[in-house]
């Protein structure tokens, strides 16, 4: 169970990291997840601050802006600091999200929706097969939350998720709250879209909060806020057909201090052991 | 770049992109999108099943997006040019920043990178506009200085040979942090307050800094020639003897001996806080520069 690493909290964490308190140590997550673009040719007390957590703890790369589902061609600049950063943390693989992030040249920096069709998850898998290939480690792709259909859907949403791991022969990195938020505001079962996911491509789990907006009437996917217990079940829910897999809580806003961090992380490691508990074969004497 | 994909599915996916893009860019807002929410988004070539999709839900799912983007975008401006917003209060501010997302947005995958696009943009059009003090475009270059040399990258190349004393025929290795400024009004003596209204002088003035090894921010006040010949050095490679003789002939001045000493003394000052790391191999290539160093040093006059 890691948490994404936040510069918020990054201070207080060099201080343990310097602290001979083993118990300060024990008590922080076993890896963390980093997105490149915000340490990209970047130098100073930031990516300093990334190379010492990265030699006490695994570290996983979670791009942004790869643009998976957009239209103009890649960047190549930006896939060559990718692939440099990533193999820089020897992240076992990279994800990014199953989205575009802009159009003629513009970039949006949001996670902008793809419509649900057999045409753009083949184009997508395209873009995702030769992502995976200039930066040589397997990519992950992400499922989003997204707040409009863009465009005449000819198949549920996890079925283009589906197709586009089929595809591109990619590994899915599954963000659970995202299903529940996009279950909320589209109206459907969660449970009925994991257990349509095949667990073999799952590689990771993302758990975040989310909240009500009444001016949208939506559920806005913030990360700025505590994970509501549904999510929390619904994570029990997929470990249970998963079995282990690495986990990330995610927080963006509103970020509380390391301590009431970990305590929200330790929340969710109880929803992930019951998981495990109700996976694992029961053991004991044979009858 | 790759070879851009084509063919119909692409085209499609195209025209349903670019209209998220309208509806977060475009300064007719909300009642723009209600507008083209009921032509079922005629003009973006789309599919009549996409334009149908796209009608068939309440407009506020398009302009969520705006609303989400447009706030991400503008508080990552405002982070990093703070003392900007301030001075020019939040309502011009907001409209330049919508003016600069309708007419130009950001091309960069980094976040950060945006301000620098913004005040590029924007840095000729706050000249021009009478209602913004004089020194408030120098200020805003100011900010960015700074910012750069905060997160600049410290060169540490194989290339390097590092040498004590430095050739005068070769060029000079900054620390990937050291950056040069010319200004019109003396913004890097003000208070680093952002809520601060003290006026700078009105004083041509050239700024060295540089991060230090405990990554703290350092600064130095040069003379006109100074900038000059540090300038030819840091910008354009030159070494030592050719900046300095390009630089007096620029601003009609002797080489003497003073000249010389007090070069000599602010390279060795460098070098010592380790500002300056050795001297350059020749026909090496060297490590990209910031993207933004040149028009950190200065704005050419349009």
């Amino acid at each position: 169970m890691g948490v994404g690493l936040r510069w918020d909290f990054l201070d207080d964490l060099l201080k343990r990291l310097g602290s001979s308190d083993e118990g300060a140590l024990e008590a922080l997550p076993p890896f963390w997840e980093v997105s490149p673009e915000n340490y990209m040719r970047r130098g100073g007390y930031i990516p300093e601050s990334l190379e010492r957590v990265a030699e006490r703890f695994p570290v996983i790369t979670h791009g942004l802006q790869m643009s998976i589902g957009g239209v103009d061609p890649f960047d190549d600049a930006y896939l060559a600091e990718l692939r440099s950063f990533v193999h820089r943390f020897d992240s076992p693989w990279h994800s990014d999200h199953l989205c575009f992030c802009g159009v003629d040249g513009k970039i949006l920096h949001d996670l902008l929706p793809m419509p649900q069709s057999l045409g753009s998850a083949r184009h997508a898998a395209q873009r995702v097969r030769e992502a995976q290939d200039r930066l040589g480690v397997p990519m992950a792709v992400e499922n989003i939350s997204y707040y409009l259909r863009l465009g005449h859907a000819d198949m549920p949403e996890v079925d283009f998720v589906n197709t586009v791991l089929d595809e591109a022969d990619c590994g899915l990195l599954l963000d659970v709250n995202n299903v529940y938020v996009n279950a909320q505001n589209h109206g459907f079962d969660p449970r009925a879209y994991i257990a349509q996911i095949d667990m073999d491509r799952v590689v990771q789990l993302h758990v975040a909060g989310h909240e009500w907006r009444p001016d949208d009437e939506l559920v806005i996917d913030t990360h700025g806020a505590d994970v509501i217990d549904p999510v929390l079940d619904l994570l029990t829910w997929t470990i249970a057909r998963k079995g282990p897999v690495p986990v990330i809580l995610e927080r963006d806003n509103d970020v509380p201090s390391l301590d009431q961090l970990m305590a929200e992380r330790a929340k969710v490691q109880a929803a992930y052991d019951a998981g495990l508990a109700e996976a694992q074969p029961p053991t004991g004497p044979p009858a | 770049m790759s070879t851009p994909p084509t063919g119909p599915e692409l085209d499609r996916l195209r025209a349903l992109q670019r209209v998220v893009q309208y509806a977060v860019r475009s300064n007719a807002g909300r009642t723009g999108l209600e507008a083209a929410h009921a032509k079922r988004f005629a003009g973006f070539e789309l599919p009549p099943q996409d334009g149908e999709t796209l009608s068939s839900q309440p407009v506020g799912r398009l302009h969520v997006y705006r609303k989400m983007i447009r706030g991400t975008l503008r508080s990552a401006i405002g982070n990093e040019l703070p003392k900007l917003r301030h001075r020019l209060g939040y309502e011009r501010y907001d409209r330049y920043f919508a003016a600069f997302l309708e007419a130009e947005a950001t091309r960069s995958r980094v976040l950060r990178d945006v301000a620098y696009e913004f005040a590029v943009w924007v840095h000729p059009r706050l000249v021009a506009d009478p209602e913004v003090a004089a020194f408030v475009p120098d200020l805003m270059r100011f900010e960015l200085f700074e910012f750069d040399v905060y997160t600049g990258r410290r060169v540490l190349d194989p290339s390097l040979e590092v040498v004590e004393e430095l050739p005068a025929d070769r060029p000079v290795a900054f620390d990937g942090t050291v950056r040069i400024a010319r200004f019109d009004h003396a913004v890097h003596r003000l208070k680093d307050i952002v809520t601060s209204d003290a006026i700078p002088m009105n004083e041509p003035t050239g700024v060295l800094a540089y991060r230090d090894g405990d990554n703290r921010y350092r600064q130095m006040d040069l003379t006109p020639l100074a900038t000059s010949i540090l300038a030819g050095m840091i910008l354009d490679d030159k070494p030592l003897a050719t900046a300095v003789r390009e630089a007096c002939a620029a601003h009609d001045a002797a080489i003497t001996p003073e000249v010389i000493e007090g070069t000599s003394q602010v390279l060795a000052d460098l070098a010592e806080r380790g500002a300056i790391r050795g001297a350059w191999v020749h026909d090496v290539p060297k490590p990209p520069p910031s993207p933004y160093l040149r028009w950190l040093y200065e704005v050419a006059a349009a």
